[in-house]
């Protein structure tokens, strides 16, 4: 079989998406506007927050000496060996827990190795573009973090917005002062499960923009 | 462990665009919010719990800033937008040629004149592949080294640069070139887009510009990654280009 490119990423939508301008306060997330409009050229201006769509957390969202993203070690994100593990028995707000990660993992048939990235799928994918898309996270416990890092995981995402639902402690998100590790949220998981063997290669990679705390990426999945 | 060689430039406050990127709204300008300006609002956005403060970035750029990429939509009301185009133009095998040899534009903004030009021809591109012993092949990706990128990112680098002729591309695109870039800000002759910005109308040809570090590229044939955003109609998107050398 020939070599197949899937794409995991959400579209940047030209509206704001107020939802998320009110998780990051001041970081009003305006998409895109086409500001000029000619005959001969289209270009426009970009506008936006650095946890945009489809986008990767580096350490520095939660840790102020933290790696920012543009310091992303490369061999995380080209053609990284990649697994997914579906989560979306259960709904939205229940915690994921290190056991149903365990157990997953071994239904799957799939071993989670050192230098894995990890995609968690909720199902919540199939809420995006919808007002209850926010409302669809289910939460990753500081356990199940502890068990992907335990397993030398250093890039895992969701397809949901976020890994915490508790926007006070934050209490998955803050392992990153003690861990360097990256998270992709928004990730497009719906429908490309359907399709996505449990074992894949993938290329994430984010905008190289200094000293950010995150950056858009688009991230596709290799299938040899 | 495969060699990953980092071909974008980095997105940073003041980082040049195309000076007639939005440059006539005056918006060409890169704006990356930072740390200073978060931590004098902590106080006020986590009720005094500082300690629970965590940032975000705000990011305004030109979808011409930086290392980019141009759908045909950048030119051609009929072209693809960049979310359209398929994911495979963008990753694959890839070529460098080394053009440092030619003579950048030299050009009177006020009289709108080229003084002085060389020109990426077919044959200085033909020439360019014989000396590094490579031949196209169907799908590969070139990136042509005119070693402008050395003036980025002073005023300079948008005047050095050297244009392609139209045939060059075309030559390109006759072979099954799927994309090709180059480490200069743009493929064209300033200020009246000339035939390779419009080629994207007859031939729907693709480019990159603003790429950097060719000169550490060790070989003539590597990996080529840079998947554009999916900004949704927009007909541009920053990349993050990377070369892969096994």
């Amino acid at each position: 079989m020939t070599r197949r490119l899937v794409d995991l990423s959400q579209s940047i939508p030209k509206e704001p998406t107020f939802a998320q301008a009110e998780t990051f306060g001041r970081g009003a997330v305006l998409g895109w506007s086409l500001l000029s409009e000619t005959k001969l050229v289209q270009t426009s201006m970009l506008a936006f927050s650095d946890h945009v769509a489809t986008h990767i957390d580096a350490p520095a969202h939660f840790h102020p000496e933290g790696k920012t993203i543009d310091e992303m070690p490369p061999e995380l994100f080209l053609e990284t060996a990649a697994v997914w593990l579906d989560c979306s028995a259960k709904g939205p707000g229940e915690e994921i827990g290190a056991e149903e990660l365990e157990e997953e993992a071994e239904s799957s048939g799939e071993a989670v190795n050192p230098g894995d990235a990890v995609l968690i799928y909720t199902g919540c994918s199939k809420k995006w573009g919808r007002p209850d898309y926010r409302h669809g996270v289910r939460p990753l416990a500081p356990a199940a973090v502890g068990w992907l890092l335990e397993r030398g995981v250093r890039l895992f995402g969701v397809d949901g917005p976020e890994i915490d639902t508790d926007p006070i402690r934050w209490p998955a998100h803050k392992m990153l002062r003690e861990n360097e590790f990256y998270i992709i949220e928004n990730l497009a998981l719906w429908p490309a499960v359907l399709e996505l063997p449990r074992r894949f290669r993938m290329i994430a990679a984010p905008l190289a923009i200094q000293g950010a705390t995150a950056a858009p990426c688009r991230v596709v999945a290799i299938i040899d | 462990m495969p060699e990953f060689i980092d071909l974008s430039q980095p997105i940073e406050t003041g980082m040049p665009a195309w000076v007639e990127m939005g440059g006539g709204f005056g918006l060409a300008k890169t704006i990356v919010s930072d740390w200073e300006d978060y931590e004098t609002t902590a106080f006020l956005r986590t009720h005094g719990r500082e300690g629970e403060l965590f940032r975000t970035c705000f990011v305004v750029m030109s979808d011409n800033g930086g290392t980019h990429v141009d759908a045909t939509y950048h030119f051609n009301p009929l072209g693809e937008r960049i979310a359209e185009v398929d994911l495979e133009r963008f990753y694959g095998e890839a070529v460098i040629l080394d053009l440092t040899h030619l003579t950048p534009i030299r050009y009177d903004p006020y009289e709108k004149k080229i003084l002085e030009t060389d020109w990426i021809t077919p044959e200085a591109i033909e020439e360019a592949l014989e000396r590094a012993g490579e031949e196209l092949r169907p799908d590969d990706i070139v990136l042509i080294r005119t070693g402008a990128e050395k003036y980025w990112p002073r005023k300079e680098y948008h005047f050095h640069f050297v244009p392609f002729r139209v045939e060059a591309v075309d030559w390109m695109i006759d072979r099954g070139v799927k994309l090709f870039g180059m480490d200069q800000i743009t493929v064209d002759v300033i200020p009246g887009y000339d035939l390779p910005h419009l080629n994207m109308r007859k031939r729907y040809s693709m480019h990159m510009e603003n790429l950097r570090n060719l000169s550490l590229i060790s070989r003539s044939r590597f990996r080529f990654a840079g998947f554009p955003l999916k900004w949704a109609d927009g007909p541009c998107s920053p990349i993050r280009a990377m070369a892969i050398l096994d």
